[in-house]
C-alpha cells in the first residue's frame, strides 16, 4: 500500500539521537540546565560514585515496584510490562530499569523531541506520550509519562514510567487491529502533552486520553501509577542530592555513561574487526496477507564501533510496522541483552559505539501514518532477533567473547485478546499474559532457560492461572510445558508452554485479536548449526464437548480428546470465540546451539525423563537410542553414525538432482 | 596434526596457510570465511523434517515455499546451520554465515 504524507506529520518523526549542542542551542534562554564543572566528573572519588550509581539503579527498580503496586491491570500486576528510565539532562539515558527494555530505550528521543518542543518546561509538569514516531515507545498501548526534575531552578535530570495499556480505543478490542492499512485505524498517537502541570493532573488532557479506551478506568489507575512511579523517582533523587549534593549525583550520573562507553569499548577492542550479517521473517502483515516480510541488518564492527545498516529490509507492510523509535529501541535492547550482562545500562553512553543506516518506509523506519499497533513485538522484535543473531555471530569468531554466542529465544509475542460480557453482565477487555513464560536461546555452554521469558523483559513474568481466571470469565484446560518445543542442539533451546481454555459462565460470545509470526517460518532461530525452536500455533476448537466432558468428571489434555471441529487460526486476523468453542495458545521456545548430534546422551536421557524431549526426537534428532529411559551407548554410536551417512545420501542426492 | 590456530567460528577454524577447515574433524573447507557456507554441501527438505515441534503445512500461512535447510561438513557431516526458512536461490536466503 503506497501512503502519502502527511503534512504536518513530519515534525512529529525522530530520526536518531540529536547532538546535545543541538538540543541545548534550541533551549529557550528562561530554561536553565544544571551545568557541570569542569573536572567534576574526574573528581569524583570512586567509593561515592559506587554508592551514588547503585541508588540510581536502585531507585529504577523502586519506580517499577511503585508502578507495580498502584496497577489495577495485569499486564502490569502480573507480567511486569512496564519501563522506567532515568536520563539526564538533556535526555540521554543514564539508568533503565530491569523491567521491559524496550519500553524503556526509546523516551530519549521522546525528551529530546519535549526539549525541542515544548515551551516552558517547569517544575511539576509531567508529560504524557504514546506517539511511536516520537519515541518513548514502539506502539501505542506503550504510554509514557515523563517528569523533569528541576533542583535548584535548574533542570537536572528526567525520570521516565511506561507501562503497556490493556485498551486505547481504535477499531478493534486492545488497540492492535489486524486489519488495519494505516494509523487512522489504530489507537490515537498522542505527542507530548502535559498532563501534570505545576503537580496537579489537567483533568481535561486526561479526559481526552481515557476518552478513547474501552476500559478507561483501569486505564485511569495506571496513569496515576505512572505519575506516583515518577514521583517515587523524584523523591529518591531529591534525597540523593540532598545527601551528596548536586554536583556529585550529575558527575556520578555522567560517569556511569562514560562507563558504559569505555566498558562497550573495551569488550569491542578483543573482537576481530568484521561484518556479519542477520534477518528476522515476519509472516502476514495483515489480515490475508499470505507474503513473507524481513528486516536484514548488517554489522560492521571496526575498533571500538559497531554500524548497523538495515538496508534490503523490507518495505513497511500492513501493521506489523514500527516507526524508528521501535529500531532505536531494539537495537540497543539487543545490545544491552548481547554485550552489557557486565557494563551499565545507560543507554547514553553506549549509542557513542553505534552508527545506524535505515530506509524511512521500511519495516522498522515506517513513514507516517503506516499502521504501526503492533509494532513493539512485530517489528520492534524482529529488529532485536536480527541484532542479536549479527551480535553472537561477532561473538562467536572470537576466542574471547565466545560465551556471548546465543540462539534467539521467543521471537514475538502470542496475543491473544478477549472482549465480551463476563458472568456478571459486565464488559471486559483482556489480554493473556501466559506468553511471557517463553522458551530463552540456548547459548554456547548451557541450555535456553525453559519458559524462561521473553526477549528483553529481564523481570517479565507469567501471570498466575488463577488470576487471569479471576480477572476474565475463562477456565483453563490446561497450561503446560510442551515437550521438543526447544530448538534441538548441543545446548538445547528452552521449551515454551501451551494453554487451552474455554469461556466460563458466559453466554456470550468474545470477540478475539489473534496476532502473532513464527508460525510458518522460524524467528527462534538456532545458532552455530542447532536447530529453530517451535512453530508457534494458534487453534480454535468449534463446538467444543468440553462441558459435557467436565461434567463425566474428565479434564481434556489434548485437542482431539475435545472433539469439536479444529480451526487454524493465522498469524493476523480477528475471530470469535463461542460459548463452546476451546481456544489453544502454543508460544514459541528458544533455538538450539550446535548440532544435537554434539550432545552428551546423558543430558538427552534426562531431557526424556523430564518430558523436555520426546522418546522419538531423543533417537531421530539428537540419535540417542534409550532402553529403560537409560542410553544405549551402542545403539546411540550406531544411530548417529547412520544420521550423518544419512545427511551425506540426501545432500548428495540433492546435489545430483 | 596440530590444531588450527585461529577461530573462525565455533564450527570453522583457519590454518595457518588460509585454509579453512572444520573445528570437528579438520576437514579442509572450500572458500573463504565469508563464502564458505554456500559452498557447503546442503540439503533441503520438508520442515517436518526438522522436527514434530516445526509446522509441517506452511501452506496454511503463506505462498512462499518454506523448507527445512541444513549446512554441513563434508568430512563429519556435522550441521554448520539448520534453518526454517522460504526457499530461495542457493544462500541468498540464509540466516547465519
Amino acid at each position: 500500500m503506497a501512503f502519502f504524507p502527511v503534512p504536518g506529520s513530519e515534525v512529529f518523526a525522530s530520526k536518531g539521537i540529536a547532538p546535545r549542542v543541538d538540543i541545548v542551542s534550541a533551549l529557550p534562554d528562561e530554561l536553565a540546565l544544571h551545568e557541570l564543572r569542569h573536572n567534576a566528573v574526574d573528581d569524583l572519588d570512586a567509593l561515592t560514585y559506587e554508592v551514588i550509581r547503585h541508588r540510581l539503579w536502585a531507585t529504577t527498580e523502586r519506580m517499577g515496584q511503585a508502578l507495580n503496586r498502584m496497577s489495577g491491570s495485569l499486564v502490569v500486576t502480573d507480567c511486569n510490562d512496564i519501563g522506567v528510565a532515568i536520563t539526564d539532562e538533556v535526555g540521554d539515558i543514564v539508568q533503565i530499569g530491569p523491567y521491559a527494555l524496550t519500553l524503556a530505550t526509546s523516551v530519549d528521543l521522546a525528551i529530546k523531541w519535549i526539549l525541542t518542543h515544548r515551551n516552558e518546561i517547569r517544575a511539576g509538569d509531567m508529560f504524557l506520550c504514546n506517539d511511536p514516531w516520537v519515541g518513548g515507545a514502539a506502539h501505542q498501548n506503550d504510554v509514557a509519562i515523563i517528569a523533569p526534575l528541576f533542583h535548584d531552578g535548574q533542570l537536572f535530570a528526567w525520570t521516565a514510567a511506561m507501562a503497556h495499556q490493556i485498551d486505547l480505543g481504535g477499531a478493534s478490542p486492545g488497540s492492535w487491529s489486524p486489519q488495519a492499512q494505516d494509523v487512522f485505524m489504530e489507537s490515537l498517537p498522542t505527542p507530548p502533552v502535559r498532563i501534570v502541570r505545576n503537580f496537579e493532573i489537567q483533568d481535561d488532557v486526561a479526559d481526552l486520553y481515557l476518552r478513547r479506551s474501552r476500559v478507561p478506568k483501569i486505564v485511569a489507575l495506571d496513569l496515576r501509577a505512572k505519575i506516583g512511579a515518577n514521583k517515587v523517582g523524584h523523591e529518591r533523587l531529591e534525597e540523593l542530592l540532598a545527601k551528596y549534593g548536586a554536583e556529585s549525583v550529575k558527575a556520578a550520573m555522567y560517569r556511569q555513561m562514560d562507563d558504559a562507553e569505555s566498558k562497550l569499548r573495551a569488550k569491542l577492542e578483543r573482537v576481530a574487526d568484521g561484518r556479519w550479517t542477520g534477518r528476522c521473517d515476519q509472516e502476514q502483515s495483515h489480515t490475508g496477507d499470505r507474503g513473507i516480510h524481513t528486516i536484514t541488518v548488517t554489522l560492521t564492527k571496526t575498533g571500538s564501533d559497531l554500524h548497523f545498516d538495515f538496508t534490503g529490509t523490507s518495505p513497511q507492510a500492513g501493521m506489523i510496522n514500527c516507526p524508528y523509535s521501535g529500531l532505536h529501541g531494539g537495537l540497543i535492547a539487543g545490545v544491552i541483552l548481547n554485550l552489557c550482562p557486565d557494563i551499565p545500562w545507560a543507554t547514553g553512553g553506549l549509542w557513542r559505539c553505534i552508527s545506524v543506516t535505515s530506509q524511512p518506509g521500511t519495516l522498522n523506519n515506517a513513514d507516517f501514518p503506516s499502521a504501526v499497533g503492533k509494532a513493539s513485538v512485530a517489528s520492534g522484535f524482529s529488529t532485536i532477533n536480527a541484532v542479536e543473531q549479527c551480535l553472537s555471530q561477532m561473538a562467536d569468531s572470537s576466542d574471547a567473547l565466545q560465551d556471548h554466542t546465543y540462539a534467539n529465544g521467543c521471537g514475538t509475542w502470542d496475543l491473544c485478546v478477549l472482549s465480551g460480557l463476563d458472568q456478571h453482565g459486565n464488559p471486559f477487555t483482556t489480554m493473556l499474559t501466559d506468553a511471557m513464560g517463553a522458551g530463552c536461546g540456548a547459548a554456547m555452554n548451557r541450555d535456553g532457560v525453559d519458559t524462561g521469558g521473553i526477549l528483553g523483559m529481564p523481570m517479565g513474568r507469567m501471570p498466575d492461572v488463577e488470576m487471569t481466571e479471576f480477572s476474565a470469565p475463562l477456565l483453563y484446560l490446561w497450561r503446560r510445558e510442551e515437550p521438543d518445543s526447544g530448538g534441538p542442539g548441543k545446548f538445547r533451546g528452552g521449551v515454551t508452554a501451551s494453554l487451552a481454555l474455554v469461556p466460563h459462565g458466559t453466554e456470550v460470545p468474545m470477540a478475539q485479536v489473534i496476532s502473532g509470526a513464527g508460525k510458518a517460518v522460524s524467528q527462534n532461530i538456532g545458532a552455530v548449526g542447532g536447530y529453530p525452536g517451535n512453530s508457534q500455533l494458534d487453534v480454535a476448537v468449534r463446538g467444543a464437548e468440553v462441558r459435557r466432558l467436565l461434567a463425566a468428571g474428565t479434564i481434556p489434555s489434548s485437542i482431539e480428546e475435545m472433539g469439536g471441529v479444529q480451526e487454524i487460526l493465522s498469524c493476523e486476523e480477528e475471530a470469535v470465540l463461542g460459548p463452546n468453542d476451546a481456544h489453544i495458545m502454543f508460544w514459541q521456545g528458544g533455538g538450539g546451539y550446535g548440532d544435537p548430534l554434539l550432545r552428551s546422551p546423558d543430558k538427552v536421557a534426562t531431557d526424556v525423563v523430564e518430558m523436555r524431549v520426546s522418546q522419538t526426537s531423543a533417537r531421530d534428532i539428537y540419535g540417542v537410542v534409550l532402553r529403560d529411559l537409560a542410553v544405549d551407548e551402542a545403539a546411540t554410536e550406531a544411530q548417529r553414525a547412520d544420521i550423518r551417512s544419512s545427511r551425506h545420501e540426501l545432500a548428495r542426492n540433492q546435489e545430483v538432482n | 596434526m596440530s590444531a588450527p590456530s585461529v577461530r573462525v567460528n565455533a564450527n570453522i577454524r583457519q590454518r595457518p596457510d588460509g585454509v579453512l577447515v572444520c573445528a570437528h574433524c579438520l576437514t579442509e573447507l572450500p572458500g573463504t570465511a565469508s563464502t564458505v557456507l554456500a559452498q557447503l554441501p546442503r540439503r533441503e527438505a520438508a520442515p517436518s523434517a526438522a522436527g514434530p515441534h516445526v509446522c509441517a503445512n506452511p501452506e496454511a500461512y503463506v505462498d512462499a515455499d518454506v523448507v527445512f535447510r541444513q549446512y554441513y561438513c563434508p568430512g563429519c557431516w556435522t550441521a554448520f546451520q539448520s534453518e526454517v526458512v522460504a526457499r530461495a536461490p542457493h544462500g541468498e536466503d540464509s540466516t547465519q554465515p
